[in-house]
Parts: C-alpha cells; structure tokens; sequence
C-alpha cells in the first residue's frame, strides 16, 4: 500500500465568493486568476474519478517537499475549474513530475522559463476533448487550460513553486499558467508518442517535458519533405536554447500539414530524428567567444571554425508529435536541457 | 546529498539566491547546511572579479569540505 499523507485543512468561510477568492488571493493560494472554491461537496464529486485513497501520496514535491496527496490534487483542480473526470489526468501527470528523471527540484527552482508540457495520447485525449486540433497551444478548450491550470496549482500549492521565493524565474513564460495538449493521433502519418514508446494505441498515456513555450517553425513555401525538414532544422539549431547550451530531450510537434509532406516523402519519424540530429546545428564560430569556450572545455567542441554544435546527443533524444489543425506551422519546444527528461505514466480509469 | 554519500561537498552561491538555498535545505532537513556565499551574480563577470569573489569564500568552502 502506498504511503498516506496528512489529511488536507478544512477552512470555513461565511462570506460570498468574492470575500472567499480575496482570501486565497490574500494568502498566495493562486496563480493569480480567481479560483474556483474547493468546498468539501465539490472535492468529493472529484475523488469518485479515483478508487485510490484521498490521502494517497502521489508524489513529494519540491522545493517545500509537500506531500501531494489524492485529496490536495482534487482540491487544486476543482480550483482551476475543472471538470472531475479530469483528475485521472492531473494524477498521472503529477506522479510523472515528481519522477526523479524529471528533476522537478531543478524545474520549480530555475531562472530558466521551463514549465511543464503535459502531452495526452490515447482514448482519454478524445473522450475528455483535450484538443490537439486547431490552436491546440492557445485558449478556448477547457480540458487543456484547467488540467493545465490544475497541475501549476500544485506546483504552486503544495509543491511552493512561489515566483521569487521557490520559482526563481527570470522572466517566466504564458506557458508556466497551463500547458496541455492532445497529440493529434487521427491526422498523424506516423505511430503516436506512446505506441513509440511500446504502448498499445488504446492504452492513454501522459508525457511530461520540462520545456519553454512552443517557438514557432513556419515554412509555407517547401513543397518536399526535405525542405520541411530543412526549416525545422534552421529553426531547431538556434542560439540561446539550453538544448544548444547542454543537449537534453527536446521535442517537435509538427503540424499535421507539414507531418503529411514529411512522410509522404517516406520519412519515418526515426529518420526525421536522424536528419534533425545532423541538421539542426548551429556554427560554434558564430557564438561569441566565452560561449564558445564553454562548448569547448565543456562538450568537448572541437575549436574550429567548420565546428557545428548539435541539440541532443543523439537522435533518438528528440521527441515528435503531431500536432495543430490545417496550415503550413509546426512549433518546437526547446526544453530544460540535460537538467530534465521527460517522463511517462499510464493514465488509471 | 552528496555530503550523505561521504563526499565533502561545499554549497556555494549568490545572496541573490540565498532565501531559495535556506528554504530547500530546511525543508531537506538540513537547515544548517552551509553556504558559502557571494555578491550577486556569477555569470557575466571578468576573471579578475572571479577571482575576487573566490577570495572571499575560499575559506567558507574549506571549512566546508573539511570538517567532520
């Protein structure tokens, strides 16, 4: 049996919402927006979605070492404004983030605009309509800005990812407020994130990426896969990146019209991998001196002007999905570097 | 983690960053770990002043790895 943590706080309140959010406003209990009120009724309609027990620890979550229990779960995503049937999500979600692979330590604490990117494959995607469509980064789906919302509530909460205290971002991103999509698996030419990674299609699944913002690859004049692929390679192979500083794991969602020319042109997804890890390069003479200097007595960079330096170690590090609705635009999201690894974890029903 | 695993290990950092070092150490249950710290930052500066700043803790750090 797992370990239980302590029961959450009941606090009372008499007054009507707007006293209720001043309150959790007041005590840093949000990411800013008005919350939703987690009262006990609401709680428990969330925790029917779950046979675990409410005071299951699903993960110890730094810097604060908060213990996140099924029950604390519950309380941050009725906050966000979710729906119950989303908390499956939010729990795996949670237990994938505080994998030590992950380094969640690392993740909260940064300067580094880093925020988790919860990826959905699997039926789940299409029954809670987690859109992995048209604008699928963007606003108007409420599965993926709430479930989102609901895993920085934790963070926040009972993780202490507090901006200037546990979360020394520098500047931070949009991203860091709710970041969830669907991979969009019905216009995919190529087998979906999990089944790459030896699930069966009808298995859903959660993939976590401690990643910036998604940064636009456009590219609506290359009719051939290898012209695609050679703007996402310009793209991919930029200064600044961590990825470029350290390597790491980054991944690529495509859009499903540039996914389409890729693979027609009888690319696999292994073999997009291969052309990005030998393309997506940037010219070490080009990165001013110090810069330079670290590449070379850090990563071993050979001190010449040819020198190109890679993203990833190898190619297998980078990861694809296929994502958005029609038109010529993919993204890419440059992660953490080698301080995070993306994990997985099979969502329970 | 790493002083636990018998390897002498010195934290050093910024003032900058200090409550963030206090806050993850007390709640690691090593409150009193010590920090060797100096004026923020450490990226962007010249040798000289790495050197400088070095001076300044170089004897914090030692008696980090050192003692028993």
């Amino acid at each position: 049996m797992s370990a239980l943590g302590p029961a959450a706080k009941v606090v009372e309140f008499a007054g009507a919402f707007e006293d209720i959010d001043a309150d959790y406003q007041a005590r840093g209990w949000t990411d800013g927006l008005p919350i939703v009120p987690p009262t006990e009724a609401r709680v428990r309609e969330f925790l029917k979605l779950t046979r675990r027990d409410p005071r299951e620890i699903v993960g110890v979550l730094p810097p604060r070492q908060g213990e996140a229990t099924i029950e604390k779960i519950a309380a941050n995503a009725v906050m966000a404004g979710c729906k119950p049937e989303y908390l499956p999500v939010i729990l795996a979600a949670i237990e994938a983030l505080a994998d030590p692979l992950f380094n969640l330590d690392s993740v909260q604490a940064t300067t580094h605009p880093v925020a988790p990117l919860i990826v959905v494959n699997g039926p789940i995607a299409r029954e809670l309509e987690i859109n992995g469509g048209y604008n699928c980064f963007g606003q108007g789906f409420r599965a993926n800005v709430t479930i989102g919302r609901a895993v920085r509530l934790v963070l926040m909460n009972v993780g202490g990812g507090l901006p200037g205290s546990g979360d020394r971002a520098t500047q931070g991103s949009p991203a860091k407020l709710a970041y969830c999509v669907a991979e969009n698996e019905a216009e995919s030419p190529w087998e979906p994130l999990h089944v790459e990674a030896g699930f069966p299609g009808e298995t859903s699944v959660v993939t976590v990426f401690g990643c910036e913002g998604p940064h636009n690859i456009q590219d609506h004049f290359s009719n051939t896969g290898l012209g695609v692929l050679r703007t996402v390679a310009g793209a991919m192979g930029q200064a600044g990146s961590n990825n470029l500083l350290g390597w790491g794991w980054p991944l690529l969602a495509l859009g499903p019209e540039h996914a389409a020319t890729i693979a027609r042109d009888g690319y696999s997804k292994a073999k997009v991998k291969e052309f990005l890890f030998e393309h997506a390069r940037f010219p070490l003479a080009r990165l001013g001196r110090e810069y330079q200097q670290q590449q070379i007595e850090r990563h071993g960079a050979m001190d010449a002007p040819s020198t190109m330096l890679s993203i990833v170690r190898r190619p297998e590090d980078i990861s694809i999905i296929v994502a958005g609705g029609a038109g010529k635009h993919s993204c890419w999201q440059p992660t953490f570097g080698d301080g995070t690894h993306f994990t997985r974890r099979v969502i329970e029903r | 983690m790493l002083e636990q695993r018998g390897v002498p290990t010195a934290v050093m950092g910024t003032f900058e960053f200090e409550p963030l070092a206090r806050l993850e150490a007390k709640n690691r249950g090593i409150a009193d770990l010590p920090l060797a710290l100096v004026p923020h930052p450490l990226g962007g500066i010249k040798e000289d002043e790495v050197l400088r700043k070095a001076d300044l803790v170089i004897e914090a750090v030692l008696k980090a790895v050192t003692r028993a």
